[in-house]
């Protein structure tokens, strides 16, 4: 992904012009997908532990399509990137768009509200916290994680993260690596405003 | 027996909202039946609901507006939980009755004896027609919890039949209440896929909102008080 190769410009060309031909209405859905913002966040995580995913095992909640965190897992060489997210449309439109990773062990799956059967995984990563309930008990304990949520009034949102602090408590937390804030913008019929996107990496140690 | 029953919880409804259904469902039902308003609904679920619900004023109908930095259908609650309560309450009833759930705002327009002649195989609840094929409402927004193609204003079951529905919630309580604005979209998201529920056929239960041409029952849902005095 940092280097743009040939099945990197067919999968955006599958993502623009088969997915957004079929389904014109989940436009502005993928416009935040494909945004800087998101690309940043995604980097985030990827940027700090590409040492330690060789031949790992992640799962991915409130994933959405996985544009780029699909392409930062898979070029790491992982055993298995298992993105989960709720809406049916865009677990099609994410099969669609990554299956040039299949075979590096990527899968999606729809994920319910009480987050029963996910496969069990060596790292858990949602940057989406803003999107669900508190994840503190729903990844395992003893368990590497990279948890990210925002303080972004939009629709959709209903879990807003004000602090990094709020954010370790919700997680379970306990042995934290790398904390930061980054400060992203947004603009919607609300207007333009900036927004607080906390991120943590560490372990929740029972 | 049929049964024909509502809820009342709050002070949405006066009292005289419910005197005033059953006149109207006496005069428009061709079966003896029973009629009851639920009012009593049991208090341990309230606490989520307290818990989770993330608006400081809750609005009396639908429309956007954004409190403590949520949107109208991010605020959680479920605020109308109790209806699901109903699914419990149903023991006390015979199992071979049949229960009809009305909202207190519907209109009938025809005879409700169709409701207690259908295959009870399966609960009914009102499928969402008007919704179906516009992919761009509902489809769209599915990720948000919004626009669901279930609407519990009318609902026919038998008693127990819906109970897993009830032991799911209370089970799950805490994730439930967090992430649901609505009840009809927590029934489409937890049992749509699950071949739970009939649907009653297009044009037996109509909705103001989207369509003049009325119904056995045509439903006010999303109307504010004044717009439903208009009508």
């Amino acid at each position: 992904m940092y280097l743009t190769e040939e099945s990197d410009v067919v999968r955006f060309n599958d993502l623009v012009f088969k997915q957004l031909e079929s389904f014109p209405w989940f436009y502005e859905n993928i416009k935040d997908q494909l945004s800087v913002n998101e690309f940043i966040i995604q980097r985030y995580w990827a940027s700090r532990l590409q040492a330690s995913i060789e031949n790992k095992k992640i799962n991915i909640l409130n994933s959405g399509i996985g544009y780029y965190s699909v392409g930062f897992a898979c070029d790491q060489n992982v055993k298995r990137v298992v993105l989960y997210d709720m809406c049916p449309v865009t677990k099609g439109i994410s099969e669609a768009i990554n299956k040039s990773y299949k075979e590096l062990g990527f899968e999606h799956q729809q994920l319910n509200t009480t987050f029963d059967d996910m496969y069990d995984a060596d790292i858990w990563i949602n940057t989406s916290c803003e999107h669900s309930y508190p994840m503190k008990d729903i990844i395992p304990k003893d368990t590497l994680c990279v948890m990210s949520g925002n303080d972004l009034t939009k629709r959709g949102h209903i879990n807003l993260i004000h602090s990094q602090e709020q954010l370790i408590e919700q997680t379970g937390i306990n042995n934290v690596m790398h904390v930061d804030t980054i400060v992203l913008s947004y603009h919607d019929d609300l207007g333009k405003r900036d927004y607080n996107q906390h991120i943590v990496i560490g372990t929740n140690y029972a | 027996m049929y049964r024909i029953i509502c809820a009342k919880w709050g002070t949405l409804y006066p009292d005289t909202a419910v005197d005033k259904l059953y006149e109207v469902i006496r005069t428009n039902c061709s079966v003896d039946f029973t009629f009851e308003c639920f009012t009593k609904f049991p208090q341990h679920l309230e606490e989520y609901k307290q818990k989770h619900y993330r608006a400081s004023v809750q609005p009396d109908y639908r429309f956007d507006t954004v409190q403590n930095g949520y949107h109208r259908d991010d605020f959680g609650g479920i605020p109308h939980y109790r209806k699901l309560c109903l699914f419990e309450l149903d023991k006390k009833f015979d199992k071979d009755d049949t229960i009809l759930y009305l909202d207190l705002d519907s209109q009938i327009h025809g005879d409700l004896g169709y409701f207690f002649k259908l295959n009870n195989d399966k609960p009914y609840l009102v499928w969402n027609y008007w919704w179906e094929d516009k992919p761009e409402e509902w489809k769209r927004q599915y990720h948000m919890t919004r626009c669901p193609l279930y609407n519990s204003s009318v609902m026919v079951w038998k008693p127990g039949q819906n109970r897993k529905i009830y032991n799911f919630l209370e089970d799950n309580a805490d994730k439930c209440f967090f992430t649901y604005p609505s009840m009809d979209t927590f029934l489409f998201h937890q049992f749509g896929s699950k071949d739970h529920f009939n649907y009653f056929e297009e044009g037996i239960v109509t909705s103001h909102r989207i369509s003049k041409n009325k119904g056995i029952v045509h439903m006010l849902e999303g109307l504010s008080t004044e717009e439903k005095l208009c009508i």
